[in-house]
């Protein structure tokens, strides 16, 4: 078990730069996560922690060890003694399940016992106990993901890697295997590196996440970090589900957010730090938004356009001239579309971004 | 499945009518064998379909010892089955080994490796092998000589093995490339070099394609006439092509010699058993490619 | 140095060119320059026998001059069209036919089928026309048997017929290629095509023109130029059945070109032919690419 470390890291394909400039630490034991839409770069970087790619320029660390520095060195995926979990699992199809697993341990020519034994402690962790002498294309997705899973915990790897082995998972599956992943992280303390793009799976499961964005690095921190304290707009409108509403406004004066539609005033510590600021992006979550049904002091007025319910609650879509909100409601505040209802903000929640850096002011 | 036209007249009286053409397709093909296959366990066997009136297997021992039976008319020309089945056989063994070898590592280096150049070269290797044979045969005699091919059953399959490469290696990339990167990426990742990864993983997973060039190069060199027609002079080193011909080749400006029929068909059923025996053995692996063959285009 | 270290860098991807070589090698050696010595001997006047062997002079289009003028040529040349043109339409014909009857739902016994159309294909072309003698006969043959029921004439087709027959001949041996693949295509369109066009109301044959025969077209190129390229190398038959005759009558342009290279020993004229056949196949199949739209 070790700690990766990334300096500088950047990775060229021709002209398209999919990694630039990524400096990151990921601790011994740690579950990390890398998080990011379509294209961020997140699976370009776990191949380069993974030796399937050698950086443009930059330095990969396993401890204190340099595996990669794009000039003189550079150390073969066989040799980093990582595991990987493909998306697609990638199974050998020639060979049965049994086979499968014991393929790792194979080629470092365990002896036969040993490795008999621990495919069978390993079939029987992850349930597949009766399903070792399938052939992979008899088994289902759920069913192959695991036997992927026990390939790759066969021989206990410095590091265990994998790019979004949730994906082809239907949705129920993919819930319970979440929990079942992190289970086994900690019980195999392995460091792990887990790609995905979606943000549910990461909030649920990791220690840190690192949010990406066109090859760099948004934010790493804790998911109550980046639910609470995004450090830009991207994190911001990426993680939370409803995602965070993001409203256009200027700073009027020096007390009022100007939404065009409506004026509000601001609280004293927000005062403060908007001196100078022109143009802003107002955030604030779904959640954060209290609905009313009646005229209420500093309320403002907004009608609705569709109503969601969910069961354990109503996600009403607002609107206002040409402002549109979210709104999370109760699910025994019955409206109909066109109503009339009344919101107030709650400004210990909500976040001001200055509209051209993108970064977060409160 | 898919495409199904023909399930389209689904009424019964136009089935019927399927059956019915399909049967007459059948005849077609079949009679022509049909008749070969009676004919050679025939003692008094004529261009013509008929139940032998006695089943013999004289024709059979005709071809093998080179002794006409008592009572029966020689070939204008004595067999040596046994021998041409061995020279036969030598070429397509080696020419099969020569292009399973050759076309897999060319194949699989044009499927994984980039360079410049590279559609060229695989836009060379298609036209090569599309070039009309007569445009690359006539001056193999002259070419030969100085490798010492003439006369030589090995320079003979070395040959034979050149003109199959080209098709080979276009149906063995196709199929390579069907076989994801990532599989290679993860045997890697589980400590394979690059060379065990091919034997473990690549060559297993290919072994359909591999199997369908096997059965490929060896029709077209069990069966083929042209090349050795221009290389082979000396009678001990016939393969059982060219050995029919010498038998029942007619004179220039005659047409269809009378042949003695039984010994023909005999002749030409053990010819084409071992083709039949291959086919047979890898005809589960064909149905693994043949749509493979679409994505080579 | 510099040099040494690429090497170093990239040595997987140097061994894996190597791998190219053997192919590439023997392809030049046994194919590419034998093509460019066709090309080369038939400016010559290069012999198989005699002093021309060793010194062949260069005569430039000599050969071909002699060519256009050679009444031989001419009839060989309208006599590969011929062949060409009738073995195409039935290759293709019958290989359809039978690919029909592989993807097809309603007909059973697929094995026996598929090894039954496939049977003709396996078997050596040397034997081919031997196993059809039966066939052909004049007295006896089947088909002038299924002719005399019908009340039709029976024919001399090896003598008086013989280019139908080595026609037949090629037809019947070679149509599975174009089975095979039209086969592999038509069993690649996603049904849920036949699906639709169902639910709106298209007919069996509105689905068969509107469906299948758009989406194969590409597949049909492939066949025919297959099957093409393959009648042109046409050799085997015409040499030990029919040896060219009567008359020329079969005398196909792999045929003469041979003949003319060991048969009268004029190595320098046959190869003329031989490019003439080679500038052919590629004029013609770059004139059925256009025509199909590629």
């Amino acid at each position: 078990m070790v700690e990766v470390r990334l300096e500088e890291v950047t990775k060229r394909f021709g002209n398209v730069l999919a990694v630039d400039r990524i400096t990151l630490k990921v601790r011994d034991k740690e579950f990390i996560v890398l998080l990011g839409p379509s294209g961020c770069g997140k699976t370009t970087t776990l191949r380069l922690i993974a030796g399937l790619e050698k950086v443009t320029s930059g330095r990969i660390y396993f401890g204190d060890k340099l595996v990669d520095d794009g000039e003189t060195t550079y150390v073969t995926p066989q040799r980093r003694n990582v595991s990987m979990v493909f998306q697609s699992y990638a199974l050998f199809p020639h060979m049965n399940v049994f086979e499968n697993i014991a393929f790792p341990a194979r080629i470092k020519k365990l002896p036969k016992e040993e490795i008999k034994k621990r495919v069978n402690e390993l079939a029987e962790l992850l349930k597949i106990k009766d399903l070792l002498d399938r052939k992979p294309h008899e088994l289902s997705g759920g069913q192959q993901q695991r036997v992927a899973l026990a390939r790759a915990l066969m021989i206990e790897p410095s590091v265990l890697l994998l790019d979004e082995p949730l994906a082809n998972l239907d949705a129920k599956l993919r819930v319970y295997m979440r929990a079942e992943l992190k289970r086994l992280q900690r019980e195999f303390k392995c460091t792990t590196i887990y790609v995905t793009h979606d943000q549910v799976e990461a909030m649920s499961m990791a220690d840190r996440i690192v949010v990406m964005n066109q090859g760099r690095i948004q934010q790493v921190g804790t998911p109550d970090d980046l639910y609470n304290r995004p450090a830009n707009l991207f994190v911001a409108g990426f993680i939370g589900s409803p995602p965070m509403n993001l409203l256009d406004c200027t700073v009027d004066g020096r007390e009022f957010l100007n939404f065009g539609a409506f004026k509000i005033k601001m609280p004293e510590d927000w005062i403060a730090v908007t001196q100078g600021v022109g143009e802003a992006i107002y955030g604030i979550r779904p959640q954060d938004i209290k609905v009313y049904k009646e005229r209420r002091e500093g309320a403002i007025e907004f009608v609705v356009y569709v109503t969601e319910p969910l069961g354990d609650r109503i996600v009403l879509t607002l609107v206002k001239d040409d402002l549109w909100i979210k709104a999370l409601a109760p699910p025994e505040f019955t409206v109909e579309m066109g109503d009339k209802v009344w919101i107030l903000f709650n400004f210990e929640k909500a976040h001001l971004f200055d509209k051209r850096s993108e970064k977060l002011l409160i | 499945m898919s495409g199904d036209i023909l399930k389209r007249i689904a009424e019964p009286s136009l089935q019927v009518v399927g059956y019915v053409v399909l049967a007459v397709m059948f005849l077609y093909i079949l009679t022509p064998l049909v008749w070969m296959f009676l004919t050679a366990f025939n003692p008094e066997g004529g261009p013509f379909l008929e139940l032998p009136k006695e089943f013999t297997l004289d024709n059979f021992v005709m071809i093998f010892t080179g002794e006409p039976i008592k009572g029966r008319a020689g070939a204008a020309h004595p067999f040596y089955m046994t021998r041409w089945i061995q020279n036969s056989f030598f070429i397509a063994s080696v020419a099969l080994l020569l292009v399973v070898t050759m076309a897999s590592m060319a194949a699989y280096s044009l499927s994984r490796l980039d360079f410049p150049g590279k559609s060229l070269l695989m836009t060379f290797i298609l036209l090569i092998g599309f070039m009309p044979s007569m445009a690359k045969i006539l001056p193999l005699f002259k070419l030969c000589l100085m490798f010492g091919f003439v006369d030589n059953l090995f320079g003979v399959a070395v040959v034979i093995a050149s003109s199959i490469l080209p098709t080979q290696i276009w149906i063995l990339k196709g199929f390579f490339d069907s076989i994801p990167r990532e599989l290679e990426e993860q045997a890697w990742v589980c400590g394979c070099g690059r060379f065990t990864t091919l034997m473990r993983v690549v060559l297993p997973v290919a072994g359909p394609g591999i199997a369908v060039v096997a059965l490929l190069s060896f029709l077209g060199a069990w069966g083929s006439f042209t090349i050795p027609l221009i290389l082979i002079r000396s009678e001990d080193l016939y393969p059982i092509s060219l050995g029919i011909a010498s038998v029942f080749i007619h004179n220039p400006g005659e047409i269809g010699l009378a042949v003695d029929y039984g010994p023909l068909c005999a002749l030409s059923i053990v010819y084409a058993i071992p083709s039949l025996a291959i086919y047979y053995l890898t005809r589960k692996y064909l149905m693994q490619v043949r749509l493979g063959k679409m994505e080579v285009r | 140095m510099k040099i040494i270290r690429w090497i170093k860098v990239h040595s997987v991807e140097l061994i894996l060119a190597t791998f190219l070589l053997p192919a590439l090698i023997t392809l030049i050696i046994f194919q590419l320059i034998p093509t460019i010595w066709t090309i080369w001997f038939s400016f010559t006047d290069m012999a198989l026998i005699g002093k021309r062997l060793i010194h062949p002079r260069f005569i430039g289009l000599e050969n071909y001059v002699k060519l256009l003028n050679d009444p031989i040529f001419w009839q060989s040349m309208k006599v590969t069209f011929e062949y060409c043109l009738a073995s195409l339409v039935l290759r293709f014909v019958l290989g359809l036919l039978a690919a029909l009857y592989l993807t097809s739902k309603t007909f059973k016994g697929k094995t026996l089928m598929a090894a039954v159309f496939l049977l003709p294909y396996i078997i050596p072309g040397v034997i081919h026309p031997y196993v059809w003698i039966s066939m052909l006969d004049t007295r006896y043959g089947t088909l002038n048997r299924i002719l005399l029921l019908f009340g039709l004439p029976s024919q001399s087709w090896v003598y008086k017929r013989a280019m139908e027959s080595v026609i037949m001949i090629n037809s019947w041996a070679g149509y599975a290629l174009a089975m095979l693949v039209l086969a592999s295509a038509i069993t690649s369109i996603p049904k849920e095509y036949y699906e639709v066009a169902e639910i709106y109301g298209a007919s069996r044959w509105q689905r068969f023109t509107k469906i299948t025969l758009p989406l194969i077209k590409y597949p049909v190129m492939l066949s025919m130029i297959l099957i093409f390229k393959e009648d042109i190398d046409d050799f085997t038959y015409v040499y030990m059945f029919t040896e060219g005759g009567p008359h020329y009558r079969t005398e196909l342009l792999s045929l003469y070109a041979y003949h003319k290279a060991f048969a009268y020993f004029e190595l320098g004229y046959g190869c003329a032919v031989g490019f003439v056949i080679a500038i052919l196949v590629f004029i013609l199949t770059l004139a059925q690419l256009k025509l199909g739209g590629t």
